[in-house]
């Protein structure tokens, strides 16, 4: 084999691990820098903690002009996409994403309890008013789950809330 | 045809051998991947090309479609994929290439060099991840999983001291912790017992994943075997357990990739292993949880 056939050969052998070596450490710095879950993203990370997405969780407030917090859940494919993606990279962005599409879509109440409202997408056979989210203000918090503490024959864990945005 | 599928397994042809690692790349990254359900057709449509006409596995062109279709899906769910789909990714890339250099002779090389990579990374790096998380290395969160995990109940319910109620109990009540964020404890049934399990697990995978990435870095033969070893107790035991047959299937082929120049022996563990995934398979958690849920 030539000079030239062996970094040929050299070259092409490292070619996925060069890739690695571009991605692994751009995981790193999303997993320490914006708290992105180590399971997912390229990071090799997965089963080695609780840092799973499904053990993550998002909830969003509507805030009223008088200052009441509503939860809110939108039943709505690309808000669901959103909220997902929020969960494994909780960052500012994403989280103002969620409320753009949401804003950006007409939405109805379909059921509103005390502080607990669940909106859907209004399609033209609508029988509810429109839901008018102007002017109003959101609050967005990640729920991570835990554990604190393990005794003889139980584990207890916990949800707490691990993040909180607040977007206009 | 079974005869003709043993002779390729077992071949002492080099190019015979490339033959089958690329044709066994095909279903594997096509079904192991995790594509969204837009770009699986297309693989789909692949795959059967590549069993109604093998020789296309041979071609550059193929390959570069089948990276092509899987970078474009790649692109657009990166921060969805996990990480066995960043492995599939990385061994097309690999197979890709080595397709390309097939006449110059180095595709088995170039092959066996990036399987030998990815699986030392792929074990180094998860022990630092795991390493790194004092939940993992006190063994809470194998126990965590071990009594409320879905993947893991059927495994649990047969090794396991729980009970069939106290498994439910522990799935409904992870299930539902956040549907009112107010109640903000759930206590999950465990068992001292359940504790060792789960401590002999965590040490288990640690060790065993440690020792397979430490073993290829020498790239000495008598240390390829033992690393082959332990890579194929880490399968026969992980995937038992927990049936993540994504990561199986593509750790499996990497493994076998390596196989070449060792005895046939080795390749017929590989084999037995493969089979064995079929069982892994079987829909054992739809199958549980749907007998607790008539209990």
């Amino acid at each position: 084999m030539g000079q030239k056939n062996i970094l040929k050969f050299v070259g092409a052998s490292f070619v996925p691990i060069l890739f690695f070596g571009i991605f692994f450490p751009m995981h790193m710095f999303n997993v320490l820098v914006h708290d992105q879950s180590n399971w997912k993203g390229g990071g090799m990370g997965m089963f080695s903690g609780f840092e799973h997405h499904t053990k993550r969780h998002v909830a969003y407030y509507f805030v009223t002009h008088e200052g009441q917090r509503i939860r809110t859940n939108i039943d709505h494919r690309v808000i669901h996409e959103l909220e997902a993606r929020f969960e494994l990279l909780p960052t500012h962005n994403n989280a103002q994403k969620i409320i753009d599409a949401a804003r950006n879509t007409p939405m109805e109440i379909v059921y509103q309890t005390g502080n607990f409202m669940t909106l859907r997408v209004a399609t033209e056979f609508s029988q509810q008013e429109l839901f008018d989210y102007a002017d109003g203000s959101f609050v967005i918090e990640l729920w991570k789950m835990d554990y604190v503490e393990r005794s003889e024959d139980a584990i207890t864990t916990n949800i707490r809330n691990a993040a909180i945005y607040y977007l206009n | 045809m079974f005869k003709k599928i043993t002779y390729y397994l077992f071949t002492q042809d080099s190019t015979e051998f490339i033959f089958l690692i690329q044709f066994l790349t095909v279903p594997i990254a096509t079904f192991a991947y995790g594509h969204t359900p837009e770009i699986l057709p297309v693989l789909i449509a692949l795959c059967i090309g590549v069993c109604l006409y093998p020789k296309i596995a041979q071609q550059p062109l193929f390959w570069i479609g089948m990276l092509g279709v899987t970078t474009y899906d790649m692109y657009h769910h990166a921060l969805f994929a996990a990480n066995h789909s960043w492995v599939v990714w990385y061994w097309l890339i690999a197979v890709t290439i080595a397709t390309c250099f097939i006449r110059t002779g180095d595709a088995l090389q170039i092959l066996n060099n990036n399987a030998r990579w990815l699986l030392i990374i792929i074990m180094l790096v998860a022990v630092g991840w795991k390493a790194a998380k004092p939940e993992y290395v006190n063994g809470t969160f194998f126990e965590f999983n071990l009594v409320s995990n879905t993947k893991m109940a059927p495994f649990v319910s047969v090794v396991g001291d729980l009970t069939d109620k106290q498994i439910n109990s522990n799935i409904h009540g992870t299930a539902r912790m956040f549907l009112d964020l107010e109640q903000e404890q759930t206590v999950l049934h465990s068992s001292w017992y359940m504790r060792v399990i789960a401590h002999m697990a965590t040490w288990w995978v640690l060790l065993i994943e440690f020792a397979v990435g430490l073993l290829l870095l020498f790239y000495k033969k008598s240390f390829d075997y033992w690393a082959h070893m332990f890579h194929l107790q880490f399968m026969f035991f992980t995937y038992m357990a927990a049936p993540i047959m994504g990561f199986a299937w593509i750790i499996w082929l990497l493994g076998y990739s390596l196989t070449w120049g060792h005895s046939v022996q080795l390749r017929k563990y590989y084999i037995a292993l493969a089979l064995l995934f079929f069982v892994y398979m079987a829909p054992w958690e739809a199958w549980y949880i749907n007998y607790l849920w008539h209990q």
